[in-house]
């Protein structure tokens, strides 16, 4: 490009302002770079040394030698997040049911919590997602209004944490409302509800006994029973077998699914008739459902199911008689000489496996 | 004796095309600041999401959709059985491991067959997408989750092909055999589906293996190389996965979703034919078809990119090798952007059309051209005094400076997010290459671009070999 040599402003001289401009911006970030890596280190080490203090005051406490107080204002020193931090770990991994409670009861108004507390309507889900877990450590039924808001929040890790705090503050009613929301949960958000739903097992049968009812809408009561299934809540289940003959197939596969948690001389049975269902997917479940009762009684109806036309069938049945020990592999050596290629080929694929193989098959 | 008005008719024409060049240079670069500005946040969101323990405990549950591994072997005897076991001990509740031996010359499926006492089984699934004839399908007496297919030489595109039709998952993993991923990648990976985002495909990102210290398919310490080529490379991928792609996610989605590290929805791959043979960049081609494809049915599916799910790869370290690699990739982008030139600047493809078609065709596929064309008419300039020294260096300067910078910044980003590197040498290191990168590694690969379009046009679709140098008792330096 010619370069005028007039006067007044020239592309030599922006591209000379855009060289200088460059320069100190490429300073001014490796400065940066330098200076916060040098931060990051000084920071960490003040941590260390209180989180060390902290610890101490702690193992004083726990071992009886000192009481609480030290150690919670040890924790005042600590930065808020750093704090919920190590308190997080105790309660999880050393604490006692009874210690965690007065450790709650110590921390509760303490200000770092009351601070950390207020987050719970902040707009920044990572401040939310701290209140929730506070309240995972101190709620208590007084916090009902705010753990449900959590419950509902749209970013996940919100959510779960305040699952976590939903056994410190749940009533029946609650539970109640946490079932009916449970179906139309995300599935890893459903996962964490169940875990809690665990924890509170006798609170949760009568409220999920009231809702397994054939008038259900289907989709939310399949979810109903799998959940008695998970729990193993035998009412519950006892009512979800009833269920077997429902029109829809959907619910007739969780309630196969279910039996397969039922260790009852009618589960059987009731999974006999299952494998003769219209829908494959029923047949499929009640097939490895029988294998998950373990009784050699499956033998002879799960030898008959491999014959099934639809191949999720055979190969659930094949899987299912794996895993009933030395007279399950023998019934399937003794059909990989099977006339039906389809009964031989699905025989051989399964009793080729070795145990560990067919135990990572048979759990998935 | 050249006419004087003749002289100036040159000088005009020269100082035209040199503004042409500059015009086209600062557009490019403020693209690039401006892609650096919007990754920022999503940056930011990622590395909040990553770090977020909790959503580590979400992300280790079983309610996970379960995932297909697709590896493709070649020739690759020597480090099968450690990939394999590294890809089945990955931390992830629920995946099948689909390796394809592409009528390897060597002893690969003799390797599987002892390591992991494989049995042959009857082929027992539907083969969706034609591909060269299965010699036989394997599984493992000691891994339940592990297929091997043994199958006639096809290419990698059609060992694909053989193992999506294989796979039982909805999601299928598509891995190089070579590829080290991370023991806990594939949960970032799923994060998407924890957060409830509809999903088509998402990618994570690819760093250079180089000089890192691999045990058991694992990098367990990761340096920057000395070496200049691989240590260039080291800032180029940083600057392209960490700020490159993340903004993509702002802007219509990434028309890249790496090969050797990308997971996708099984059922949208089988719709659009899974991969095409024959095209020497099928990761490129398969991202534009499946955006292509989800924009045509109304599909409202994200194809986000995540910078913390990581795999490690080994990178050329000679010139030869990274001189066929540059030149297949360019000529990949050239067959990819002229297959489907419909989408350029077409509103029915929304920002995929509108905004990064364009900038794949303006900003990447012409670039080398332009950038020779720049480097020419500058020397020219010069030399029949059309352009002042003045001018001309500083030009240069801003223009090497500006790379410098943008590499720089990328550096910064992952010191202040993901810190793969924790010593300081390695800091100081891609401070170093960063700098190194402007003079005389990206003029480089700018030529081996332009070479793509010679072949391209000449019909050669080979890939040309790469040959590697392999992780085995890799020490980190």
């Amino acid at each position: 490009m010619a370069c005028p040599r007039q006067t007044g402003v020239t592309p030599t001289a922006i591209l000379g302002v855009a060289a200088i401009a460059q320069a100190v911006f490429l300073a001014a970030l490796i400065a940066f770079l330098l200076f916060r890596r040098r931060r990051t280190v000084v920071r960490s080490e003040r941590l260390a040394v209180l989180l060390v203090e902290s610890q101490a005051a702690l193992k004083g406490w726990i071992a009886g030698e000192g009481m609480i107080e030290p150690f919670i204002r040890s924790l005042r020193e600590l930065p808020a997040e750093s704090a919920l931090d190590l308190a997080a770990q105790l309660a999880a991994s050393v604490l006692t049911p009874d210690s965690r409670e007065a450790f709650a009861a110590a921390v509760r108004d303490e200000p770092w919590i009351q601070d950390i507390l207020g987050r719970a309507t902040s707009l920044a889900w990572w401040h939310r997602r701290e209140a929730a877990r506070a309240l995972a450590l101190v709620g208590g039924p007084s916090d009902r209004v705010v753990v449900e808001r959590l419950l509902d929040d749209r970013q996940p890790a919100v959510a779960v944490l305040a699952i976590s705090a939903f056994p410190r503050v749940a009533d029946a009613a609650m539970i109640g409302r946490a079932l009916d929301r449970m179906p139309q949960l995300p599935s890893v958000i459903r996962r964490f509800l169940i875990a809690a739903f665990q924890q509170l097992r006798t609170a949760v049968e009568p409220e999920l006994m009231r809702r397994l009812t054939p008038a259900a809408e289907p989709f939310v009561l399949r979810r109903w029973i799998d959940l008695a299934g998970e729990l193993r809540l035998n009412g519950a289940l006892d009512q979800a077998a009833a269920l077997d003959s429902h029109p829809d197939a959907r619910i007739r596969r969780a309630v196969a699914r279910a039996l397969g948690r039922r260790p009852h001389p009618d589960s059987l049975a009731a999974l006999r008739a299952l494998c003769a269902d219209a829908d494959p997917g029923v047949r499929a479940a009640a097939a490895r459902a029988m294998g998950q009762l373990g009784s050699v009684v499956a033998l002879a109806p799960l030898s008959r199911v491999v014959h099934d036309p639809a191949w999720n069938v055979r190969y659930e049945a094949c899987l299912a008689l794996g895993s009933l020990g030395e007279r399950g592999r023998a019934a399937l050596g003794q059909l990989r000489a099977d006339p039906d290629r389809y009964v031989a080929d699905m025989a051989r694929l399964i009793s080729g496996l070795g145990d560990g193989a067919l135990l990572e098959l048979v759990a998935e | 004796m050249i006419p004087a008005e003749w002289i100036q008719v040159i000088r005009e024409g020269l100082a035209t095309a040199d503004r042409i060049a500059l015009v086209y240079f600062l557009a490019l670069n403020s693209f690039y600041a401006f892609l650096l500005i919007v990754s920022i946040p999503e940056l930011w969101r990622h590395w909040q999401v990553s770090e977020d323990e909790v959503l580590q405990r979400l992300l280790a549950s079983d309610a996970l959709p379960p995932v297909s591994i697709l590896v493709p072997a070649y020739n690759e005897e020597v480090t099968i059985a450690a990939s394999v076991l590294s890809f089945l001990s990955l931390k992830y509740p629920r995946l099948e491991v689909i390796l394809v031996n592409d009528g390897s010359r060597d002893r690969t499926v003799d390797v599987l067959i002892k390591e992991f006492d494989l049995y042959q089984v009857p082929p027992a699934y539907p083969r969706t997408i034609a591909t060269k004839p299965i010699r036989a399908v394997y599984r493992s007496r000691m891994h339940s989750r592990l297929i091997v297919i043994d199958k006639d030489n096809g290419g990698k595109a059609d060992s694909l092909n053989a193992a999506l039709s294989a796979a039982r998952h909805p999601f299928v993993l598509a891995v190089d055999a070579d590829t080290l991923i991370e023991s806990d990648a594939l949960l970032r990976l799923a994060r998407p589906f924890v957060l409830g985002t509809h999903v088509a495909a998402v990618g994570g990102t690819i760093r250079v293996a180089n000089s890192c210290r691999v045990e058991m398919g694992r990098v367990v310490d990761a340096r920057v190389s000395s070496e200049w080529l691989a240590g260039c490379q080291v800032v180029e991928y940083l600057r392209a996965f960490l700020f490159g792609r993340l903004a993509w996610n702002r802007l219509g989605g990434n028309l890249v979703i790496s090969g050797a590290f990308g997971l996708f929805r099984r059922d949208y791959l089988l719709d659009i034919g899974g991969y095409l043979t024959g095209n020497v960049t099928e990761d490129m081609d398969l991202a534009v078809r499946l955006h292509r494809y989800l924009k045509e049915r109304n599909i409202k599916a994200q194809m986000p990119f995540i910078p913390d799910p990581v795999a490690w790869t080994e990178v050329p370290s000679s010139i030869a090798v990274l001189a066929r690699q540059r030149e297949r990739w360019h000529r990949g982008l050239i067959g990819t952007m002229i297959s489907h030139r419909k989408m350029l600047l077409n509103p029915r493809y929304g920002a995929t059309g509108m905004v990064a078609m364009p900038y794949f065709v303006f900003g990447e596929l012409l670039a080398p051209v332009v950038e020779v064309m720049g480097y020419v008419l500058t020397i020219v300039g010069f030399l029949i005094g059309a352009i002042s020294w003045q001018f001309g260096l500083l030009f240069l300067a801003v223009a090497v400076g500006y790379g410098t910078l943008l590499s720089v910044w990328a550096v910064v980003l992952e010191e202040i997010s993901f810190r793969k590197y924790r010593r300081r040498s390695d800091t100081l290191r891609l401070l170093g290459f960063a700098f190194i990168e402007g003079l005389g590694f990206r003029q480089m690969t700018v030529w081996f671009r332009l070479q793509a379009f010679w072949k391209y046009f000449r019909g050669v679709e080979s890939w040309g070999a790469m040959t590697r140098q392999g992780f085995a008792n890799k020490k980190s330096e």
